[in-house]
Parts: C-alpha cells; sequence; structure tokens
C-alpha cells in the first residue's frame, strides 16, 4: 500500500516536474546561421520562469520563430505599411523617448515627418534627422496616443502609438531590471527582452530588438 | 469541335481529376492552335472550313469577326451586358485611369470569358475600374474556352495584322501569348489557396481567447465578413477566413484563397464603423479579383517568351508544389509589375459595389464613404516619379514580396470613389 502510494507520488512529482520544465526551459531551437545556433543552444541552458518572474519559454519559443521569419507576407492590402522601425501600436518609451527610424524610405526622399499628441492635433518639436541614425522623440507622455504622417517624394505614411500609463510602465521597468541583473550575455538578453515585451504586446519594441539581433548589433 | 466539348460543361460541376484532364487534354488543343506555324499563316489555303470563314472576317470594323462571333456563341447572353460594361468603362476610365488595354466580358449564367482582342506591351491586367463584375471568372472552362478563343483568334492573320507596336509592325505571337497568360486565371483554385494558407505568418496571428480586447475584433470582422458575403453568391470558390494579426496599422491584407489577416487595431477607440467595413470589402474585392494570384500570374508570364514555355508553365502549376513556382517567380523579381496601384483603385469600386446590398441609397453610402475619406492620409503635393530610380525599387520590395506594390495616393481615391459611385447608383 505505502509502496503505491510512493510510486504515485512519485509520479506525479516527475509529471509534473517534466511540464514544469516545458513551460520554462526552451529545447535548442531551429537556426539558420552558426550564429542563432549557438544562441539557441545557449538559450536552452536558461530558466525563463527563474530569470524573469512570470515569462514561460513559450514567449520565447515564439520570439525565437519571429527572429528566424523574414519572409514578406504578401497579400493585398488596404494601405502601404508604415515602413520597418517607426511606431505603431503600444509603445514602450525608454525614459521618455521612443525612436522613430525612416532609414527603410530614406532614399524615397523624405519632404516632412508631423508627429501630434492625439485630441490636442499639436505638433511635436522634433529633433534634427541625421542620415542613418532613428529620430529620437522626447517628451512623451504616459496614457497619451500619438498620431503621425511621414511624407517622401513617393508615398505617405502614417501611423499611431500609444504610451501606456505610467503604472503599466513602470511594471515593465521592473521585470526589465530585473533581467538586466542575471547577468545574461548581450544576445540571450536580447532574446528575453523582446519575449518580455512580446508578453505584454509591445511589438514594436520586440521588432526592434528581433531586427538589432538579425543585423548583428546587439 | 473542341468548342462543343466546353459548352457542355458548366461551372463547378466538374471533379478536380476530370478538371486536370480537362485542362491538359482541351488545353493541349488549344495550345496547339498557338503554334507560330499555325498563327501567322494563311491557313484557307490548306482548310475550306477556315477559307469559308475567313471570307467572312473582312474588315473587321464592319463584320462581326469569326473570333467575335465565337466570342459571343460561347458568352450566351453576354452582348448586352458587355455594351453596358463597355459604356460604364469609357465614362469612367479618366478617373481611375485604368491603363489596361484588354477588353473583358463575361456571362453569370454560363461561361466567364475573357476575350482578348487588343495588346499591350506590360504586364496591365484587364481592370473595369467600375467594377461590373465583383467575381473573376475562376472555373477552368472558362479559362479555357477564353484559351479556345484567342487560339481561333490567332489563326487569322488579320487579328494579328490588326495588334501593332505603336501603330507600327504587327505584335508578335509570343507577346500575345504572354498577353493572354497574365490575363486568363489559369492558376487553379486549389493552387491559389495554398499561396495563401503558405503566407499565413504563424507567429504574428493572434489567438482568438488571447483577452476580450482580441475576441471583440475577430467577432466584429467575423460579423462584417458575413454581411459582405451576403451579396455575392454562396456557390464561390472561395474558403473566406479572418485572422487578427500584432500589427497595429488600422490595416487588413488579403491572401489568394480567401484569408483576410486584420490588425488587431482596427477597431480602435475613435475609429468610424464604416472604416472597418470598407477595409473588409476591400479586402474581399482583392480575392475575388484574384489580385494577388494575378500578380504572379504576370511575373510568370513576364518570363515566357515561347509557346512551349507557357505550356510547360501551365501543366506545371497543375502539379508543382507553391515553392518552387514562387521561387521561379521571384527569380523575377526585377521585372517591374507595377499594376498594384490600378488594383487598389479597383479594389475600392468593388467594395462600394459589395456595399450597395448594405446600402442602397446614394446619400446615405456618400455618407460613409466621406467617413472613409476622412482617414486616409492627406492630399499631398505630387511629385513626379522616377520609377528608373534602382534605389528606389529595391527599397520599395520591402512592402511585398516582389510584386510591387504600390497604392493610390488620397485625391486619386477620392476621385474613385465618387465615379465609382455615380457609375453604380445611377446606372
Amino acid at each position: 500500500m505505502k509502496k503505491n502510494i510512493a510510486m504515485t507520488v512519485l509520479a506525479l512529482t516527475t509529471g509534473v516536474g517534466l511540464v514544469h520544465a516545458e513551460e520554462c526551459q526552451l529545447p535548442p531551437q531551429q537556426a539558420n546561421s552558426p550564429r542563432t545556433e549557438a544562441l539557441s543552444k545557449e538559450l536552452s541552458k536558461t530558466n525563463a520562469c527563474k530569470t524573469v518572474k512570470g515569462l514561460s519559454a513559450k514567449s520565447l519559443k515564439t520570439v525565437w520563430l519571429a527572429l528566424l521569419d523574414t519572409k514578406s507576407t504578401g497579400g493585398k492590402r488596404f494601405e502601404t505599411p508604415p515602413p520597418a522601425g517607426t511606431p505603431t501600436g503600444k509603445v514602450f518609451a525608454l525614459g521618455d523617448k521612443v525612436p522613430f527610424d525612416v532609414s527603410a524610405v530614406a532614399q524615397e526622399g523624405l519632404v516632412s515627418l508631423t508627429v501630434a499628441a492625439e485630441g490636442t492635433g499639436k505638433a511635436l518639436k522634433l529633433p534634427q534627422y541625421v542620415a542613418g541614425q532613428a529620430l529620437l522623440i522626447e517628451k512623451m507622455q504616459p496614457g497619451t496616443s500619438y498620431n503621425w504622417v511621414l511624407v517622401t517624394r513617393k508615398e505617405t505614411y502614417r501611423g499611431s502609438f500609444e504610451i501606456p500609463e505610467a503604472d503599466e510602465l513602470q511594471e515593465m521597468n521592473g521585470k526589465l531590471t530585473e533581467l538586466d541583473a542575471q547577468g545574461l550575455s548581450s544576445d540571450v538578453k536580447a532574446i528575453y527582452q523582446a519575449a518580455i515585451f512580446e508578453e505584454a504586446d509591445y511589438y514594436f519594441n520586440r521588432d526592434m530588438i528581433l531586427a538589432s539581433l538579425r543585423n548583428g548589433k546587439k | 469541335m473542341t468548342y462543343t466539348v466546353l459548352t457542355l460543361k458548366k461551372r463547378g460541376s466538374i471533379s478536380l481529376p476530370t478538371k486536370m484532364i480537362l485542362r491538359c487534354s482541351i488545353g493541349i488543343i488549344a495550345l496547339s492552335l498557338l503554334s507560330p506555324a499555325n498563327s501567322g499563316e494563311d491557313q484557307s489555303k490548306t482548310d475550306p472550313q477556315v477559307k469559308q470563314e475567313n471570307a467572312e472576317v473582312q474588315p473587321a470594323s464592319e463584320k462581326p469577326s469569326l473570333f467575335k462571333s465565337i466570342g459571343n456563341f460561347f458568352s450566351g447572353g453576354a452582348k448586352s451586358k458587355e455594351n453596358e460594361a463597355k459604356a460604364d468603362t469609357s465614362s469612367s476610365a479618366s478617373a481611375a485611369s485604368a491603363s489596361s488595354t484588354a477588353t473583358s466580358t463575361a456571362s453569370s449564367s454560363a461561361f466567364s470569358i475573357i476575350d482578348i482582342d487588343t495588346w499591350s506591351s506590360v504586364s496591365n491586367v484587364v481592370l473595369d475600374p467600375v467594377c461590373k463584375q465583383p467575381i473573376q471568372p475562376f472555373g477552368i472552362t472558362d479559362n479555357l474556352t477564353s484559351l479556345g478563343i484567342l487560339a481561333a483568334k490567332l489563326k487569322l492573320k488579320s487579328f494579328t495584322d490588326s495588334l501593332t507596336k505603336n501603330g507600327q509592325q504587327p505584335v508578335a505571337v509570343k507577346d500575345i501569348v504572354k498577353l493572354a497568360a497574365r490575363n486568363l486565371n489559369w492558376m487553379p483554385m486549389e493552387f491559389e489557396k495554398q499561396i495563401g494558407e503558405g503566407r499565413v505568418p504563424q507567429e504574428d496571428v493572434l489567438d482568438e481567447n488571447k483577452n476580450k480586447e482580441i475576441k471583440a475584433v475577430y467577432a466584429k470582422s467575423r460579423a462584417i465578413l458575413a454581411d459582405i458575403l451576403k451579396s455575392i453568391p454562396e456557390n464561390n470558390p472561395y474558403d473566406f477566413k479572418i485572422l487578427v494579426v500584432k500589427t497595429s496599422f488600422t490595416n487588413a491584407v488579403a491572401l489568394p484563397g480567401g484569408i483576410i489577416l486584420v490588425d488587431r487595431d482596427l477597431f480602435k477607440k475613435g475609429m468610424p464603423e464604416e472604416y472597418p467595413y470598407f477595409v473588409i470589402a476591400h479586402e474581399v474585392s482583392h480575392v475575388l479579383q484574384r489580385h494577388q494570384t494575378r500578380a504572379y500570374q504576370a511575373q510568370l508570364a513576364d518570363g515566357i517568351d515561347s509557346i512551349d514555355n507557357f505550356r510547360k508553365l501551365i501543366s506545371d502549376t497543375s502539379h508543382a508544389n507553391p515553392t518552387a513556382v514562387l521561387g521561379y517567380a521571384s527569380a523575377l523579381k526585377s521585372m517591374v509589375v507595377n499594376y498594384s496601384e490600378q488594383q487598389e483603385l479597383q479594389a475600392d469600386s468593388c467594395a462600394i459595389r459589395l456595399m450597395k446590398a448594405r446600402y442602397p441609397d446614394q446619400k446615405i453610402i456618400q455618407e460613409k464613404i466621406s467617413k472613409v475619406e476622412q482617414r486616409l492620409g492627406p492630399i499631398v503635393p505630387e511629385i513626379p516619379d522616377d520609377s528608373k530610380d534602382p534605389a528606389l525599387l529595391k527599397q520599395l520590395h520591402f512592402l511585398g514580396d516582389g510584386v510591387m506594390e504600390r497604392h493610390p495616393n488620397t485625391r486619386k481615391r477620392k476621385e474613385n470613389f465618387q465615379v465609382t459611385i455615380k457609375a453604380i447608383y445611377t446606372s
């Protein structure tokens, strides 16, 4: 009797342990270069649940697949989508700054960029554009949405983004600070940052990190 | 004759294997007529029937030609529709700037035939700017009938002579074949669906049960889609499906076969309800017009320089995997397929046509469309396009997968809205 109970307990704990491992650890993933292969192995040695509270291996996997997936969807859109590097959706402002990268369309010939807080319609003062560098838009206010219009010689792009309320930003800051304290390599840390943003729907920030990783800038 | 076989088959009643057999057998017969030896020669010397037919053909401007007669025979009662379509097209061509030079005629009762009777040097598609035909032909018999008609035309020297390059020398048969390859919907529907499924960005699709917000976007999008689909025949071959994606561009994307990717913020706070409705109707129109598929077809067609090549292409696509064919298409990326803008205008027009069932009153639709107009980008001064700039072309490739994706500016879209409303609501 006692033996049976012991076996049951053992089986249950092993099962729970396996499930726990699946939820928290990402096994080595498919890679598309020696660099990503090494990164995948390094990542598999980490424990998502312990590294950042509340994070799961599922988010790491989603981010990993997004990192490797560079193919264009194609299809027919209603409007020309905003260029890569321009903020849309929910955006995490580092300090009070949001990067606005126009380099993807710089060769079209930049004409103007206007960013205005929703409701006020008042255009923000933007810094001088330096070729090849993202503009840093300052004094972004929590809880505010911004609309922007970028005009090039060939196309007019528009989009909007939203800076969440201060408490949400603070929660994100907490997670990022927690990650900083783990002493991970810069690439693994970047994947973790992307996963944190992925889980909280900050896809612009996630994509910025993934773009940097693809370009080898991280 | 080949044509008798075609008339016996109705759309939607043929199984896939039968379709394939039909495709091969009829296609081979039709394409054999397209051989260079046949196309340029006067067949009347060897074929008494053709001799008799040729006698009835000339001059084309005065009498109905043989190929016109064949076209009318197959299109059945489409003649009156064709005349109506021509009248409509001429009234609105300037605003919609349709640069296509071929004429599309269709019959919804039996066959939908694309009658190719003019020549174009670029990959323009047959575009009806006010969208008289919201659903492009998709039946294999439709396409092969169209091809058969073209083959018959090519047997007549007068046809090739009548098509001239810039008013000079007659057009080569290979160019006419290219034209056919661009304009006919020869890519099988099953293939089209496979392409669509393969292009879904799986990692960006949001789970319907992620949260209340996403669930609501799915529900609202599906409700709109269901409403729009009420105005098209139920026996269409498309499997329309909504997928909500992570992007926040207040946009939507149509993939071949009927998949519509909706941005998560399409119904964001403050968005007028007319906007998502119009956006989804626009995307449904892209699917029904097979725009993306035709873009692939055009890319493939640009690589064709012989009838054999085209024959091979048709037979290959009926059983090849999409990746291989798309690989071939992407090898032709450098060739500019710049008809995207016209397709967008047409999709806008088709969207208005689809909305007519819901808003039969012209005043109401004007109000709805004005709400959509307010969401479009600002009208900015137009700067002359220097489309030969290779750096620019390279930059634009990120927007699509090699197909040049250009959207008309706000001024053109607004003008097209008004022309379309006038054409649809006053006809």
